[in-house]
């Protein structure tokens, strides 16, 4: 199976010669979810700007087959905008044609439930709905790759478990990969076919994790013994590598 | 239904300027009074600071038809030299934006021109323009492009890093990433350096007429000739139009702001 995304040898030092990254091999496979846990400062997130393009890694080669997007930390929105015409945007950039982007945008307005809120300006939103409006940006491009740089760390965690679920049935719908960066390992371990935990900085995976729970995930999975264990584990090593 | 936190909220936007009001008027009849303190009605003789209910006791004839005329000679030269400063303020900002070495190489010059006195460049300007209306305008721009360019350059910096991002993964050119974002992002604080340079550009056109005395008389030279004439009254009438000019160009980008940047921001609700 050809990845959609391969870093080979990728090694990144930033400006004040600070070793930020070391990444030997990584593999997204297509439709896979693969989520990056790590300590703070440990270069998940220059590894997500390297794999988006946004900047160019000291040596080493990154492999991109396929179109891509990135959903950031912040909505990024466009204050402005109302929530159609900012999951327009992408397209508009793209030169996409006007009923095109019509047709899409009412798919995935459907699919983020936010058809209520389509004429709504982002200060008119909550936290949750500003992060559905963003990810329903990146997926009305219907991208091969997903890049997600902590896309729920700033909501509640019952918008965040609410949303977790969401994007897991969404992706379950549509054959994209996704590299999702967290601090939470439950979230990880949710979303995740694999997760992978990497070291304090320079940047490397320091232990794999398959996880078996198959494509379609209730809510419930997260109060099962299996989760709870495996969760537990991946804690531990993430313990170790901050160690 | 109004609430009692929205009526309190009036009462406050209400009731604070109109103390001020209130305040400054004392204040006003104070002065009026106490530099003309044997002032007699029957003398004829005019009060050194007119009290303001007999402000517009000589607007009237031909003092009221020379306000007028000037006040549309100020108001044309306030607008020139705004929509110049807004125009190359706006281009200067968006070319300082573009690169550090630009902006780095353009600051130190316009920190000059604004800290530097109008009245020690006016004979360079005499020599160089002449002492008439383009020299007004001239004058009108250099005090009022000031805020204009530094607010422009501040709100095109202002775009968060992320929204950068979002239109650097689509390599969009730079004219677009102006128009689709920075621009429309900038917008409410250009608005601001507009308004800010609306009440400037008023004192421009009046100062300028105060140095460059040819061409048709303004506001700045009707004050002059009503101070040099001992007409108090007139001549507060004229310093009040000018502050009416100002205000009035305040709030029109006020409103042109609302409609412009609409909802979005807090600063089109002010």
């Amino acid at each position: 199976m050809t990845s959609v995304l391969e870093f080979i040898d990728v090694r990144h030092q930033f400006a004040d010669s600070t070793q930020a990254l070391d990444i030997t091999n990584l593999q997204l496979n297509p439709g896979e979810f693969v989520s990056i846990v790590g300590p703070s400062g440990c270069g998940k997130s220059t590894l997500l700007r390297i794999a988006s393009g946004l900047l160019a890694p000291s040596s080493g080669s990154v492999i991109r087959n396929g179109s891509l997007q990135f959903v950031f930390q912040d909505s990024t929105l466009l204050p402005w905008r109302t929530v159609r015409k900012n999951i327009a945007l992408n397209l508009e950039l793209d030169d996409v044609d006007k009923q095109e982007v019509d047709r899409r945008i009412d798919n995935v307005l459907q699919l983020v439930s936010m058809q209520d809120s389509a004429e709504k300006i982002p200060r008119q939103l909550s936290g949750g709905m500003k992060m559905r409006t963003s990810l329903a940006r990146a997926l009305v491009c219907e991208p091969d790759i997903f890049l997600f740089d902590e896309p729920f760390s700033a909501l509640d965690e019952f918008s965040r478990e609410r949303l977790n679920s969401d994007l897991r049935s969404i992706l379950a719908r549509i054959n994209a990969a996704s590299l999702f960066v967290t601090h939470s390992i439950s979230e990880a371990v949710f979303l995740s076919d694999r997760v992978l935990v990497m070291s304090p900085r320079p940047g490397h995976f320091i232990e794999e994790f398959i996880i078996p729970f198959g494509s379609l995930r209730s809510d419930e999975l997260r109060y099962t013994p299996e989760f709870a264990s495996l969760t537990g584990r991946i804690a531990a090593a993430f313990r170790g590598a901050r160690q | 239904m109004i609430d009692s936190h929205t009526v309190k909220k009036s009462l406050v936007a209400i009731i604070g300027p109109t103390a001020v009001f209130v305040a400054f008027l004392s204040a006003w009849y104070a002065v009026a009074y106490s530099l003309d303190n044997n002032f007699s009605p029957a003398s004829g003789k005019p009060m050194i600071v007119p009290p303001p209910h007999r402000l517009f006791e000589d607007f009237s004839g031909t003092v009221r038809d020379r306000i007028f005329t000037a006040l549309a000679i100020s108001t044309r030269t306030a607008l020139t030299g705004l929509a110049i400063s807004a125009v190359l303020g706006v281009l200067l900002g968006i070319l300082m934006a573009q690169a550090k070495w630009i902006e780095r190489s353009l600051w130190p010059h316009l920190i000059a021109l604004q800290v530097t006195p109008i009245i020690a460049i006016v004979p360079l300007m005499i020599r160089l323009i002449g002492a008439n209306f383009t020299a007004r305008v001239a004058v009108t721009v250099i005090i009022s492009i000031f805020p204009i360019v530094s607010n422009t350059l501040f709100g095109i910096q202002s775009v968060p890093q992320g929204l950068r991002d979002l239109f650097k993964l689509h390599n969009c050119t730079r004219l677009t990433v102006l128009l689709k974002l920075q621009l429309p992002y900038a917008s409410p604080a250009i608005f601001t350096g507009l308004r800010v340079s609306a009440g400037l550009a008023v004192i421009g056109a009046i100062v300028g007429d105060f140095f460059f005395t040819r061409g048709d008389p303004g506001l700045g030279q009707l004050i002059t000739f009503f101070f040099l004439n001992n007409l108090s009254g007139p001549m507060f009438i004229t310093a009040l139009f000018a502050t009416l000019l100002g205000l009035m160009l305040f709030l029109g980008f006020g409103l042109v702001n609302r409609v412009v940047v609409g909802r979005w921001h807090d600063s089109s609700t002010l």
